[in-house]
């Protein structure tokens, strides 16, 4: 029974091989593939991933939620330009019980906590003063106002109940404006602060966790022991490219530089190439076989036009699928192979592509139905295809906006305030193809498969999840606009005269 | 039971009426020529037969089933005018492709195809891109495909398009063929020559309508015109026929005789033997389709049978003007001359 539409398929794919467009592209693929093969994975030592974990929390940026959610500065702790609350730095570092793979071994350091200070915002005058007992104390309390550290841990304790915070004024979190109530932060919070942020960068456990005396009353020193991980993701590694020519130094996790070649470079880069190619390629399908010679041909076989029509359609969207199938599964086996990371969930780049360029092709199929064009077709295909790239740019910053309002208005306990424009970028994402989200679930799949949670929660993309579309509704709304293009131009290619 | 049955079809293509009440019966086994001008809507008839074209009023069955449903078409094969194949296909490939779309099997697709291509002589090209054919070997592959599934009904536009003298004689044999095995044909062609010669039935269609109908021999005889010839042209006797009533005038070395109602050539054979002069050369003058062709169209559209004279008068002093005078009742130049006019013609 489906012997014929299988020979339709096989045709357009026979069309696309003939014009050696799908041969040229998978030639190139596979020098991209070399190019993937030939980056190579140098675990970082322990010494400077506890050193680069540091550096990370030391960035200008507000954690909240137990580290779940982070937002940008918008001031820093004093009004001015954003700052860290505070700077952490390692001092001492040893192996206690050393491993071939780093993720296994025990080691021990030592941290110093430098918090934000007003009067030294670029904490190069020495505050040092060892005549008060007070701040030597490492059990007192802390002072009638939080310093900076305090302030950071706080926030990061602060779930939305208002137990740590008070927040003043409306849509942006200005951490002079946040008031930390004396005395709430307590070493097991900032263990709790410290453990958890170690295990999203690192996956490893602390298991001691100790605070020193300092001769600095403005700073805090903290003795660290680690245990053992074997969750290869997390551990950063130094990347070599093209068989060790280029050598990078600073190191990242794993999973993120994976999901990046993965997300950044296959599925937004190399997807869009591959979306644009077809779209191209494939917009001559459709007239070619429209043409006045061709089509009688066809037309006189025994089989239905929408059968026809809709079997090139599908022809087309094979060249896609072989193509990402190709790159995606290349990558796959080569990541597998060099990094030790087989994550089956990167294969939902394949469907997601293809759904991509489907609502594309439907477009051009039913240009290419109407004028028989293809020039016709692939104008029409990428004006359209602009259109959704644009609604769905203006979309993602709206998103951001949407979602710094959300987490204020949760902290305040109020309503969310969004700009107008938001609603309207919103309503249009929701009610046209949903180009963006599709391109955001792709990159959600990628992640989960790539990254731990931890690792997400650390890049703030928890947080997130819960903004973002959702399955049924992105391939919901897509299919109903590729099954009308599609309708409207099998209604018309059944009714038209040839 | 007619295999092509169609009752006062009419098609509009905006103003323009394409067909004006078409009614048309081609029985089983027929090899059925239509003939008409350019426009006159012969493909427009085949295109509604088949369901590429949909028709306004009147009726169209294949089979006794309405025409242009698949489970017809399957039964149907069908060489368009200017055809274009996917040149991305070769011969071989383009039936196997057409084939599977025609539902039949793989095995069946693998024996049939270099059998059928060895017949339209493509044997030693049917691996190639079709891209690199000719013009011929593009219709001898469109006739193959076809034919391919072995159609009980063959639809021909144009089916020596194209091709040389050979690959004429060899479609021409193919379709006699097919006839054999009970196929019924119909052809569409302006080489009026070729229907004549492969049709048996043949109908004329001028601007939409069908203006005359019937067996080629029927559409062709010309009742009472006779050339004669004898051995001893000097002693023709010219003026004993004319003092008989017979209407006579010599064409180069014989005669043309043309019968009055009531007049037979009995009487001027009788006197031929009489005198006993020797008969070399007696045939009934036949029309060509052509003839007939040209002067029905001439009657529905005024004007064409003067720029036809006007073209062959113009032809003929060329002829003359580099000394190749013939004599047009030598049978040998039959077929060329007849060829020559349908080329001025087309």
């Amino acid at each position: 029974m489906m012997t014929k539409p299988i020979a339709i398929l096989k045709d357009s794919l026979r069309e696309a091989w003939d014009s050696k467009t799908l041969l040229v592209m998978l030639v190139l693929a596979g020098l991209f593939l070399i190019g993937v093969a030939s980056i190579g994975y140098t675990q970082a030592t322990p010494q400077s991933v506890f050193e680069n974990y540091l550096k990370d929390l030391s960035e200008p940026v507000l954690r909240l939620d137990r580290g779940k959610r982070i937002l940008p500065m918008t001031r820093g702790p004093d009004g001015g330009p954003p700052r860290a609350l505070a700077n952490y730095t390692l001092t001492t570092f040893r192996a206690i019980k050393e491993a071939g793979h780093y993720p296994n071994g025990e080691y021990e350091f030592t941290l110093i906590v430098k918090p934000f200070d007003p009067t030294n915002p670029d904490g190069k005058k020495d505050e040092t003063k060892k005549d008060d007992p007070k701040k030597d104390d490492p059990k007192k309390e802390a002072g009638p106002e939080a310093d900076g550290f305090e302030t950071a841990v706080a926030l990061w304790h602060e779930d939305g109940s208002g137990r740590f915070l008070k927040i003043e004024g409306r849509n942006e979190l200005d951490p002079s404006k946040v008031k930390v109530r004396v005395g709430a932060v307590t070493d097991e919070m900032v263990r709790d602060y410290f453990a958890t942020e170690l295990e999203r960068h690192t996956q490893v456990p602390i298991t001691e966790f100790e605070r020193l005396m300092t001769e600095n009353p403005k700073e805090r020193m903290y003795r660290v022991k680690t245990g053992p991980s074997s969750e290869p993701r997390v551990w950063p590694v130094k990347l070599s490219l093209l068989f060790g020519l280029f050598q990078s130094e600073i190191p990242l996790p794993l999973g993120v530089i994976l999901y990046l070649i993965q997300d950044i470079v296959i599925s937004s880069v190399g997807g869009m190439i591959i979306i644009l190619i077809a779209v191209i390629v494939t917009a001559f399908f459709i007239p070619n076989m429209l043409r006045p010679g061709s089509v009688v041909m066809l037309l006189s076989k025994p089989i239905s036009r929408t059968t026809l029509l809709l079997f090139k359609y599908f022809g087309g969207l094979f060249f896609v699928l072989i193509l990402s199938t190709f790159v995606v599964g290349g990558v796959w086996l080569i990541t597998g192979i060099r990094a030790g990371v087989w994550a089956p969930g990167v294969f939902a780049v394949v469907p997601l592509m293809t759904l991509s360029f489907a609502i594309l092709y439907a477009v051009s199929t039913l240009a290419a139905v109407l004028t028989r064009n293809s020039i016709v077709a692939i104008l029409v295909t990428v004006a359209f295809g602009g259109l959704l790239w644009l609604v769905g740019k203006v979309e993602s910053i709206a998103a951001v906006f949407r979602y710094q309002a959300d987490a204020l208005a949760e902290l305040k306990k109020e309503e969310p305030e969004y700009p107008t424009w938001t609603k309207i970028a919103g309503g249009l994402n929701r009610a046209l193809p949903r180009w963006h989200d599709i391109d955001v679930l792709t990159g959600h799949a990628v992640m989960d498969s790539l990254m731990t949670l931890k690792q997400q929660e650390a890049r703030g993309e928890a947080a997130l999840e819960k903004h973002q579309p959702s399955w049924g509704g992105t391939i919901g709304v897509t299919a109903v606009w590729i099954v009308a293009f599609l309708a409207l131009a099998c209604w018309w290619f059944s009714v038209k005269d040839y | 039971m007619a295999v092509i049955e169609t009752r006062d079809l009419r098609k509009r293509y905006g103003r323009v009426e394409a067909l004006r009440g078409v009614t048309l019966k081609v029985e089983p086994g027929e090899v059925f020529g239509l003939l008409g001008q350019n426009g006159a809507g012969k493909t427009t008839l085949i295109k509604i037969l088949l369901g590429i074209v949909k028709f306004g009023e009147g009726e169209a069955t294949l089979f006794h089933h309405p025409a242009g449903t698949a489970d017809v078409r399957k039964r149907v094969g069908y060489l368009p005018e200017d055809h274009r194949f996917p040149e991305y296909h070769s011969a071989y490939s383009l039936l196997d492709y057409y084939g599977t779309l025609y539902g039949m099997p793989k095995d069946d697709r693998r024996t049939k195809i270099p059998e059928l291509l060895d017949q339209v002589g493509l044997a030693s090209r049917m691996h190639d891109k079709i891209r690199t054919y000719s013009k011929g070997m593009k219709q001898r592959t469109g006739v193959a495909q076809a034919i391919f599934h072995d159609p009980e009904l063959i639809f021909l536009d144009e089916p020596t398009d194209g091709v040389d003298p050979v690959g004429r004689q060899e479609i021409r044999e193919i379709i006699e063929e097919r006839r054999r095995k009970g196929a019924t044909v119909f052809v569409n062609s302006h080489l009026l020559g070729e229907i004549e010669m492969m049709c048996d039935r043949v109908a004329i269609m001028q601007r939409g309508e069908l203006i005359r109908e019937g067996t080629v021999q029927e559409l062709t005889a010309q009742r009472g015109v006779f050339i004669l010839g004898v051995e001893e042209r000097d002693a023709f006797p010219e003026a004993e026929l004319r003092q008989m009533g017979y209407n006579l005038r010599a064409v180069r070395d014989r005669w043309e005789i043309t019968l009055a109602d009531g007049q037979s050539i009995d009487p001027v054979l009788q006197l031929i033997r009489d005198k006993g002069l020797r008969l070399t050369h007696m045939v009934e003058k036949r029309q060509t389709l052509e003839d007939i062709f040209v002067s029905l169209v001439e009657a529905a559209e005024p004007g064409v049978e003067a720029r036809r004279k006007k073209r062959l008068a113009a032809r003929d002093r060329d002829r003359d003007d580099r000394g190749r005078g013939r004599d047009p009742y030598d049978d040998r130049y039959r077929d060329d001359d007849r060829r020559g006019r349908r080329e001025d013609y087309r």
